[in-house]
């Protein structure tokens, strides 16, 4: 990563947009504290987070790109490992992991080992693990992978609703429609550096866009996704 | 499309390990060269019983037929092949199925469901006959060779070389058969929700019986001659006494066989075939549905054993442990076989007063290698994300873990059966040992391989050996001593207490410097040893 600038307030969800190899998932472990960045600084209310990260911690949940869980644990028992972990006493932890896994449609399945879980129940384990501690930062590493399409609206509308309340989210996900209609900031990646920055739709204006799809594609890409195609569909019908 | 079918079955159940593999990863030449050794090491120690010319120089008679000792030395010989194929089948265990990922590969591919069948069959026949092969690699030549060493032309060589091959390969297949059929059973009679503790207790029982089988391999001559005699009870349901039984007829010397014993093992043989193959074709269809890994609900545990610690982590740390070391079944295994060959070896000792020391020693060392074996790296990043912990946290969980299974496990049961003395002395040395252990762990059980425990695993080993053959050594004495003259267990007494006290002095000096808590599985590359 190199030259990467933004910042993130209350009530805003930032899309951080790139293709693969970009460099979206090192900025999250960074931004979760798994990598340390060699420079640069990451505050948090305006503090450098490595002088208090225990408090930058409580106060961020995180899911990752690929929900990689202890598969021998159940999904209650899964949930209840983080709780402990986070300090959240048990009668709280109850009340919300219930209501939070009825939400979810999961609460029939939590005693069910996470081995014989779908991806998509897997990765709404990681989202309500993320969130049960209601944490003042939402850092959403491509959270839709594997949710069917209920829990994928049901997921958007919670993004919009707890960013209303005034919570940070930090969105990466490769996915431009999704970017396009739940964020109000953007960062444009491409090769580990930042191409554009800021509000979605000024940025846009600026780069003199009027959709994503198409700065995306023209900036990040740099590509010709309908030559591309083409080459594709050759490729098949010669073989 | 046959041959690529059962290359790629062939490849899986050869494979090192699964999705939480990652402690070993040794290739296959470097693991069938090391289960072909210990043969060749048995049959060259045979030389020194066999060679007439060292006979000569030692003034022993020189004995003309060899024959009759020969079949006992056979036996032992049979046992370590027999001991070995049952135990990497039961090791094995669960990839010899195919998995839901394989119907999940090929379910799409346009091959008829009776190729994929019988090309899983063939890789399973095929793996079986090179293991068989393999693990008697050695022997198979240098056995007859050494015993046939003075006799005249190639005639008795090439005997007794046939023999004992035929020997080896019908006692291995029983072997395999019977673990084969036993799994087959369990497949088709289990409830899904039940398949994977009752494969762990069947798999632990299994391995114990062929432990204990391993270390009757010096009593073939014994026994083989009690059967002869007519002298024999419960010898003659031993199944490696059927197959060696079988070493008289097939050197065309019927006195040293017992027809109806090795009539006994092939019947068996064959009827182990049969469960096998009906155990098979039922568990392929299940295997397939992962309906075996589909497992159902789990048994809440009891709140209060789940809560045990005074932090956060300490707490988080310990739930996770307990249920990864019970519900991980790679963990569980090996804690149970490295148990169960510590009590077996002291069973076979003879002096129950040193049972309780076997116990004790094997249960902790088990468990502090287990805990150096991660469950699934990958999932470590909330542990990564949210632990912070003081000096000496991992520790305490880790040293809370080994006393609650050594007390359940070894001291309650000493404390019921045996002399008070040997359960104080079994406590004060443990407790010296948990200590030793735990000087410089600074990891949360289960998460991680620390970088030094790859690059000195054969010290380790040496160490685990050492101690087996001291502590139950010393510790009786110990006891003994006790029992004489009790005002004497204030030595130990004393001697534990100072050493435990004035620990955090080691601790220091080991751990200076270094972070509380390591997630290095990174640091060190994977050894890979490639013949």
């Amino acid at each position: 990563m190199d030259s990467v600038s933004f910042s993130i307030s209350p009530g805003d969800v930032l899309g951080y947009l790139g293709p693969n190899g970009s460099g979206k998932s090192t900025t999250v472990k960074m931004l979760t504290g798994l990598l340390e960045p060699t420079s640069g600084e990451i505050l948090f209310h305006g503090k450098p987070v490595r002088d208090d990260l225990i408090a930058y911690k409580q106060a961020i949940g995180y899911v990752p790109e690929e929900a990689q869980l202890y598969s021998f644990l159940t999904g209650w028992e899964y949930l209840e490992l983080i709780a402990t972990l986070r300090n959240i006493p048990v009668t709280v932890f109850e009340a919300k992991a219930k209501a939070m896994l009825e939400a979810f449609t999961i609460y029939a399945y939590r005693d069910a080992t996470i081995s014989s879980y779908s991806k998509g129940m897997r990765q709404r384990i990681a989202l309500i693990s993320a969130t049960m501690h209601n944490p003042d930062l939402l850092i959403l590493d491509e959270p839709f992978t594997g949710l069917d399409v209920s829990s994928g609206l049901v997921l958007r509308q919670v993004i919009e609703q707890l960013a209303a309340a005034g919570k940070a989210i930090f969105f990466a996900s490769p996915a431009i429609e999704v970017v396009e209609r739940l964020c109000n900031q953007l960062v444009l990646l491409r090769k580990g550096k930042q191409i554009a920055s800021g509000n979605m739709a000024e940025t846009l204006s600026q780069l003199g866009y009027t959709r994503l799809e198409d700065a995306f594609v023209q900036m990040a890409e740099q590509s010709d996704t309908a030559q591309t195609a083409r080459e594709i569909v050759a490729a098949i019908e010669g073989a | 499309m046959f041959r690529v079918l059962v290359k790629h079955f062939a490849r899986r159940l050869a494979q090192s390990g699964g999705e939480e593999s990652g402690d070993v990863d040794m290739s296959l030449g470097a693991g069938l060269a090391l289960l072909a050794a210990p043969g060749v090491f048995i049959a060259i120690g045979l030389l020194d019983r066999y060679s007439s010319l060292l006979n000569y120089f030692r003034g022993v008679p020189i004995i003309q037929d060899n024959y009759p000792r020969a079949v006992g030395d056979g036996y032992g010989l049979l046992v370590f092949s027999m001991a070995v194929t049952g135990l990497v089948t039961l090791w094995k265990w669960d990839r010899i199925l195919p998995d839901p990922a394989d119907r999940l590969n090929l379910g799409p591919l346009p091959i008829p469901e009776r190729t994929v069948f019988l090309s899983s069959l063939a890789a399973i026949a095929l793996v079986v006959g090179v293991f068989i092969l393999d693990v008697n690699a050695g022997s198979m030549f240098l056995f007859p060779m050494v015993v046939t060493a003075d006799q005249q032309g190639i005639l008795p060589f090439l005997k007794l070389l046939s023999a004992h091959l035929v020997v080896l390969i019908l006692g291995s297949l029983f072997t395999f058969c019977a673990c084969f059929s036993l799994m087959g059973a369990l497949v088709a009679l289990s409830p899904p929700a039940w398949f994977s503790g009752l494969s762990l207790v069947l798999r632990s029982v299994s391995g114990f019986a062929l432990l204990a089988m391993w270390l009757t391999s010096g009593q073939g001559r014994g026994w083989m001659r009690l059967a002869r005699s007519g002298a024999a009870s419960w010898q003659q349901w031993v199944p490696p006494v059927w197959f060696a039984s079988l070493y008289g007829p097939l050197v065309g010397r019927p006195d040293v066989g017992i027809d109806g014993l090795w009539q006994r093992g092939l019947a068996a043989l064959g009827i182990a075939f049969l469960l096998a193959m009906g155990g098979y074709a039922v568990g392929y269809r299940r295997g397939m549905d992962g309906r075996l890994a589909r497992s159902a609900k789990r048994r809440k545990w009891p709140r209060w054993l789940l809560t045990q610690g005074s932090t956060p982590l300490e707490r988080a740390a310990f739930r996770f442990s307990l249920q990864t070391l019970w519900r991980s079944e790679r963990h569980s295994l090996l804690v149970v076989a490295l148990l169960g060959s510590g009590l077996v070896f002291g069973v076979m000792q003879g002096d129950a007063e040193r049972i309780p020391f076997y116990a004790g020693f094997s249960l902790i060392v088990a468990l502090r290698i287990a805990f150096s074996v991660p469950a699934l790296p990958a999932a470590n990043w909330p542990f990564r994300l949210l632990a912070v912990a003081r000096e000496g946290e991992p520790a305490q969980v880790a040293r809370r873990l080994l006393w609650m299974h050594f007390a359940l496990l070894v001291v309650v049961p000493t404390a019921v059966l045996c002399p008070p003395a040997v359960t104080l002395v079994l406590f004060l040395i443990h407790a010296v040992l948990i200590e030793a252990l735990l000087l410089d762990f600074r990891q949360i059980p289960f998460t991680v391989r620390p970088p030094g425990f790859r690059s000195n695993r054969l010290v380790h080993a040496l160490l685990a050996l050492t101690g087996m053959g001291l502590i139950p050594w010393a510790g009786g004495h110990v006891a003994q001593s006790i029992l004489v003259m009790p005002i004497r267990a204030l030595l130990p007494c004393a001697a534990a207490f100072l050493l435990v006290r004035y620990r955090h002095h080691a601790v220091e000096a080991v751990t200076s410097g270094k972070p509380p808590l390591v997630f290095e599985d990174g640091v060190e590359d994977v050894i890979r040893l490639r013949l």
